[in-house]
């Protein structure tokens, strides 16, 4: 139970890559046979779960263009003008 | 007509946008330092130019002085590794491939060589005329008389003076290290947010954001605009590095630094040796993208990942999304797949079992019905009642019901029962002979004493 815990709290820190690793992982490691059929429930139940986290990683990105903008030594975002940032304002020298 | 080189407005806009805005006035400085290197051309005047043997106490055959000469020039270190600007005259090239010609200023000329092996390397086309730096060292040729320049590297001169401002800080930074391929960080397999610092004009940040939409749509970008040559270029390069690394929220997983490409001249702000230190120090991975495939700078050095174009750095940083997704779910498959085939396999066991088990005991049983029926016929084999249907009788005392085996307990009178195979018969004792005696009445007590 403390494994499945542990195993719950370290899904929630992983990245993307990793998280895809361990996937792969499972599945090479069902592929190669040698697995008992519980053990291989297991494994069918992360990969699940990893799987699913891995396609809402990809959604999670927001698409968005912007720019890095100083004014005041205050650091902002402002939308990036695709047509080639003519809109851009001047940027004041910063010291961040 | 402006449009003969990536990122080549960036110099020329006021408009532009800038995040750090430094006075583009006045020389570039990274370059006016490279160049305010002053070197002139090699030793004034040959020595030994009268060739006369000297009189005195000691006097030299020519081959003995030429070989002094030759030690001499040959093992001064100051003559070994020297770099040496001047125009090329009395080109040729040999047969073999060894390229010959002089270098000469307005006062003095050197004879020079290049083998053939480092006569391969040079990328371009000598001739006369032509401005060269080279570095290379002084030789003595006995035979002609003359001292000559072998050299081993050549680079036009006018960027010569860069070039080897380039290579001194190569060589610094290299040998401290800051190229070490421990150093190099992985880049994040899907960056949430990718930074980039470039031009925010110009086609370089046009194709990088074109290739990383393409890869994936809802990917996120962050831009840093800078100018990327000039005066301040390097500086405010560096500066956009430190701001994407000091951001709290929201920063950038990878950091593309990009430039179209352009002469050494317009690079120059990428070999900076304080950006190079920047790039080094940067938390977040580096991925360098500056000029052409062919155009090598520090920063391409220093960073995690150099990219040959803008638009490669965009697809290195970001995954295609089609792509992954489809590997993701590919990998889902197999494992329904295999956990199916898994289930399979462990009910086929199953079956398996359940049928040696009955064949199992089937056999066993088979095995026990037989020996039964063997144990059968031997004890119907073994029954009275066969010995009877051939033909045998057992006579049993009716007294003691025990059967007759010698007449000799017998007494007179006595009644017996005899049985046959299919009835019996009761009869009374007459007379009794044992084998091997007379006849003889039979006794009037049992000779054992009689039992009852």
């Amino acid at each position: 139970m403390s494994a499945e815990g542990a195993r719950e709290k370290g899904k929630k820190e992983m990245s993307f890559e990793e998280a895809l690793s361990r996937l792969e992982n499972i599945v090479r490691t069902l592929e190669v046979g040698d697995v008992k059929l519980e053990e291989a429930l297991k494994c069918f139940e992360e990969g699940t779960e990893l799987s699913k986290k891995c396609l809402a990683d990809l959604d999670r990105i927001q698409k968005r263009l912007e720019m890095l903008k100083v004014v005041d030594g205050k650091v902002m975002r402002v939308p990036f003008d695709d047509s080639g940032g003519q809109a851009a304002p001047s940027m004041s020298r910063e010291e961040e | 007509m402006a449009p003969h080189r990536k990122g080549g407005h960036d110099d020329e806009a006021p408009r532009n946008a800038s995040l750090f805005q430094f006075d583009p006035e006045g020389e570039k400085s990274g370059v006016q330092s490279a160049r305010g290197n002053d070197r002139t051309a090699g030793p004034g005047g040959p020595p030994g130019a009268d060739g006369k043997a000297p009189v005195g106490p000691k006097i030299y055959e020519v081959s003995e002085l030429t070989k002094l000469i030759k030690k001499k020039l040959e093992t001064d270190p100051a003559l070994q590794d020297v770099w040496v600007k001047g125009e090329v005259s009395n080109f040729s090239q040999s047969g073999k491939g060894h390229i010959y010609f002089s270098l000469k200023d307005a006062n003095a000329i050197i004879k020079c060589m290049i083998w053939r092996e480092v006569a391969s390397k040079v990328k371009f086309q000598l001739s006369d005329g032509l401005k060269l730096l080279v570095r290379g060292e002084v030789t003595v040729y006995p035979q002609g008389g003359q001292y000559n320049l072998s050299i081993l590297e050549v680079r036009p001169e006018g960027i010569g003076a860069l070039y080897l401002a380039f290579e001194q800080l190569k060589k610094k930074l290299q040998a401290e290290g800051m190229f070490d391929d421990s150093l190099k960080r992985k880049l994040p397999l899907l960056p949430a947010i990718v930074g980039v610092v470039t031009s925010p004009t110009g086609a370089v940040i046009q194709d990088i954001r074109n290739v990383l939409f393409r890869r994936f749509p809802n990917a996120r970008l962050l831009l840093a605009p800078v100018r990327v040559q000039g005066d301040g270029a390097a500086q405010e390069i560096m500066a956009a590095i430190r701001l994407m690394n000091s951001l709290e929220t929201d920063r950038p997983d990878v950091i593309i630094i990009a430039r179209g490409g352009g002469s050494l001249e317009d690079l120059w702000a990428f070999n900076d040796e304080q950006l190079a230190r920047a790039i080094r120090a940067s938390a977040i991975p580096i991925i360098s993208a500056v000029g052409h495939e062919t155009d090598f700078t520090i920063a391409d050095f220093v960073s995690d990942l150099r990219a040959p174009t803008p638009s490669a750095a965009a697809e290195l940083v970001m995954p295609d999304r089609a792509q992954m997704e489809r590997r993701i779910l590919d990998r889902t498959q197999s494992l329904r797949k295999e956990l199916a085939g898994r289930f399979n396999q462990s009910r086929q066991h199953t079956d398996d079992l359940l049928r040696r088990l009955e064949l199992g005991i089937g056999n066993i049983l088979n095995g026990k019905r037989e020996k039964l029926l063997r144990l059968t016929h031997v004890l119907d084999a073994m029954s009275p009642m066969q010995v009877l249907g051939r033909g045998y009788s057992i006579t049993i005392r009716q007294a003691t019901g025990t059967a007759v085996r010698d007449p000799g307990e017998l007494e007179a009178g006595e009644g017996l029962r005899t049985l046959l195979a299919r009835g019996d018969v009761l009869s009374s004792v007459i007379s009794i002979n044992r084998r091997g005696e007379e006849p003889c009445p039979p006794k009037a007590q049992g000779k054992k004493g009689r039992k009852k």
